[in-house]
């Protein structure tokens, strides 16, 4: 009840203190009231009070309207005034509150919807009451009466409502000391112009004025136009109440000058509030634009950065590099997809096992990122742990099939994993749904191993698991590998079987390591790889029998008695001449090579190493020293093409403990003429 | 004539025979080139015979290369003598020079008797591989 009475005050009194102000300042020609601020008031009341609140507000108004229309001796006309003044709002109000609840001028739709419904609809059917009224209980005009209602009540409330509702709306920032002494600026300065304007009875400071909202507008947006508009319509209406406004000095009626005038402000204020609007939304889109940005660099970071956390578990979750033993040598080779940010599932692992036999295994876990990087992992460290006591690799798969239902990630997975018997040289495997292993026998002819297939881990429908076996020769190369080093895209999986098939061949009598390379390189194109990709080579190698190691001091004087020595071993070991001059020559070549460019401190060592692996001798010539100074010396350009013409297989590994030369040739090689 | 351990250096009828023998490499490969080049002053055309050597590496072929060049300068040819049996052969074949390589002196001598005198004639060739 409190909150109804205050409610209803409230209105009453702005009501009143509006309607008096127009009847008593601004209707001096006595041609009705053309501005009228309370038609604001109530629609701003209404617009801004809940609906329960309407009430109080509608009896406020109705009966400010109605006692001051009694005092001014209005009379019998007074019921349909009250009646054209409560219904003019109520309309509107209801008519923006069903649109846009309340509105918010500086967006354009609610400042649309404002214009239509308060300035124009809403005093259009209160002026259609008012004039009907006046025709029934007054002296008649009923278009003239309706022209003025709707003209001063659009004013009215365009510039007191519209002034409540902006005062309403959400600010962006909050208005600094400066925006306020502004905002003081401009309303003063808008008064002046107009007072300025009646006293000197110049034109030209009404367009000044024009101008001053238009900058408003920019300067002080929304709620700027609506002060400084406000501030506007009450001089113009007072400066007309004075006597001058411009139409009249045109030589217009005044009834009809005034209608203009008032037009004329209204159609200026419509035009600023639409301009603050349009800045309003630009500086809108302009933020949502950057802060869109904002969010988007934050994604990219963060993915960047999964990409990173993944890659690095990736790689710390994959096996060794490499295994060397006496009758093997292995090297592995991972590379993740190069246009994709996101870490993949497959893996390679080496594993000794307790009987001397070499387990070999490469996987691909099916999806991307951090969830396939973990369970990858997973399923690689539960391989080696079951692979010493399971009794074959089959067996193995089904043990990890058990195993891997119970980890997050690994729903699917594919793998091969083979047992190799480095003595028997005979081969276990089995596949899970994996691209079957490749075998290169010595002579260069690759086969590859389709026995022991069965489905992918993880998948529905169940097969039994079976070995394959196979017997290779001494100097074969068994080679594993994840799909996305023969896949590619648009491509049956055949070409890139027959391609890897190829290249196998090209390359396999090289070491383990230079058959990784040679498929790399030949196979993964840098800058190519759509997937990532897992491998393993393993080189079968001859039984060591002999072995010759010297270390050097790296200088010239001390790798004297290198040619020699290494000539009278080779010659123990049976070398043919032809081959024991070419082997003696590259031997020197690199040896000469490492104290030239490997090291600038002669104490250190150089190595030498040669062996006899199977029907190859082996050379290794091993840098202690970074490769700090390597300018080219264009006198010893010919020791690599020395090299490269008198051995089957030179690889260079410059690494940050130095460089290693490693030679091998074929001691049956045919090069004697 | 100059002599130093591995150099010998004979002339004979304007054409000087450079033999090499042992072992020349990165150590001793510039006191060498030394003596060949100042043996082979004042003489037309250069033999150099690699007949006794029992290793040269990758730095006696960049002697060569340096005296080949020198010599082609000059107007005057340089041919080598380097039998199919002997241990330099193999190591010339794999860095080919172009210089013509000769299982021994006389043929050696008889490509550079037939070989016009004039300037900016083509390097002389070896003798067929005998593969």
């Amino acid at each position: 009840m409190r909150r109804f009475s205050l409610i209803l005050l409230v209105v009453a009194a702005a009501y009143a203190a509006g309607s008096l102000i127009a009847f008593w300042w601004f209707d001096a020609l006595g041609i009705g009231p053309s501005f009228y601020p309370p038609a604001g008031v109530t629609l701003a009341a209404l617009v801004l009070l809940p609906k329960r609140d309407w009430p109080a507000a509608i009896l406020g108004a109705g009966l400010a309207e109605g006692t001051v229309d009694l005092w001014q001796g209005l009379g019998m006309l007074t019921p349909g005034y009250v009646l054209a003044n409560t219904v003019e709002p109520f309309i509107a109000a209801t008519m923006i509150r069903r649109f846009v609840g309340r509105p918010d001028l500086q967006r354009r739709h609610d400042l649309m919807v404002f214009l239509l419904f308060g300035v124009v609809l809403g005093p259009l059917v209160g002026g259609s009451i008012g004039a009907t009224n006046y025709t029934l209980f007054g002296e008649g005009g009923w278009v003239r009466f309706l022209l003025h209602w709707w003209i001063g009540d659009g004013l009215g409330v365009l510039a007191v409502g519209g002034s409540i509702l902006a005062w309403r709306s959400a600010m962006r920032r909050r208005p600094t000391t400066a925006d306020w002494i502004a905002t003081a600026a401009f309303v003063l300065a808008a008064v002046g112009l107009i007072l300025a304007e009646a006293r000197f009875r110049s034109l030209a400071l009404a367009y000044l004025a024009v101008l001053l909202l238009g900058w408003t507008a920019f300067r002080l947006g929304t709620r700027g136009v609506a002060l400084v508009g406000f501030a506007l319509s009450f001089a113009v209406a007072t400066a007309a109440a004075q006597g001058f406004d411009p139409y009249t000095g045109l030589g217009y009626r005044p009834g009809l000058a005034l209608a203009y005038l008032q037009t004329s402000i209204i159609l200026v204020l419509v035009g600023a509030f639409a301009l603050a609007s349009e800045i309003h939304e630009r500086e809108i889109a302009l933020e949502d634009r950057s802060r869109e940005q904002e969010r988007r660099t934050f994604a990219e970071a963060t993915a960047r950065r999964e990409h990173e956390i993944a890659l690095t578990l990736q790689r710390s979750l994959l096996g060794p590099a490499s295994l060397r033993t006496d009758r093997a040598s292995v090297a592995c080779f991972y590379g993740a997809a190069v246009d994709d940010m996101q870490a993949g599932g497959d893996w390679h692992d080496v594993i000794t096992l307790p009987n001397g036999h070499i387990g070999l295994a490469v996987g691909d876990v099916l999806g991307r990122g951090l969830t396939a990087a973990a369970a990858m992992g997973q399923l690689r460290v539960a391989l080696a742990a079951l692979a010493p006591e399971t009794s074959s690799p089959s067996a193995l798969i089904e043990r990890l099939e058990a195993f891997a239902a119970g980890i997050d990630g690994a729903e699917m997975a594919t793998l091969v994993f083979a047992n190799l018997d480095p003595v028997s040289r005979s081969l276990i495997y089995a596949s899970a749904g994996h691209p079957p292993p490749l075998v290169v026998a010595p002579d260069g002819t690759a086969t590859f191993l389709w026995d022991g297939r069965a489905r992918p881990i993880g998948a529905s429908r169940p097969s039994a698991r079976v070995d394959g076996r196979a017997r290779l020769a001494e100097g074969s190369t068994l080679v594993l590998y994840t799909d996305g080093l023969v896949e590619r895209r648009g491509e049956s999986l055949d070409v890139g079987l027959e391609r890897l098939r190829e290249v196998a061949e090209g390359v396999a009598q090289r070491t383990a390591e230079g058959v990784r390379d040679g498929l790399v390189s030949a196979l993964l194109p840098s800058g190519d790889k759509a997937d990532d990709v897992a491998a393993v080579v393993l080189r079968l190698e001859g039984l060591v029998t002999a072995v010759f190691e010297r270390r050097h001091p790296a200088t010239l004087d001390s790798l004297r008695p290198l040619r020699p020595e290494l000539t009278s071993w080779l010659e123990e070991q049976d070398v043919d001449a032809t081959a024991r001059d070419a082997i003696v020559l590259s031997v020197w070549e690199a040896a000469v090579n490492a104290v030239e460019h490997g090291s600038t401190d002669p104490s250190d060592a150089i190595t030498v190493r040669a062996s006899i692996e199977g029907a190859d001798v082996v050379a290794e010539v091993v840098d202690g020293g970074g490769w700090r100074q390597r300018t080219p010396d264009p006198t010893r350009g010919n020791g690599l093409p020395l090299m490269r013409g008198s051995m089957d297989e030179v690889t260079v590994t410059t690494g940050d403990h130095g460089t290693t030369v490693r030679l091998r040739r074929r001691l049956e090689h045919s090069d004697v003429s | 004539m100059t002599e130093s351990a591995n150099v010998r250096i004979t002339r004979d009828d304007g054409v000087a025979v450079v033999s090499l023998a042992g072992e020349i490499d990165l150590v001793n490969a510039a006191e060498v080139a030394r003596a060949a080049d100042q043996g082979i002053d004042g003489t037309e055309h250069v033999i150099v015979d690699l007949e006794d050597i029992a290793f040269m590496d990758s730095q006696a072929i960049a002697l060569l290369d340096r005296l080949a060049g020198r010599l082609e300068r000059e107007g005057r040819a340089l041919v080598v003598v380097a039998p199919t049996t002997s241990v330099p052969r193999r190591v010339l074949e794999i860095v080919d020079l172009g210089i013509g390589l000769f299982e021994g002196r006389d043929s050696a001598r008889a490509a550079l008797a037939s070989r016009a005198v004039d300037e900016g004639s083509p390097p002389i060739p070896g003798d067929p591989a005998v593969r």
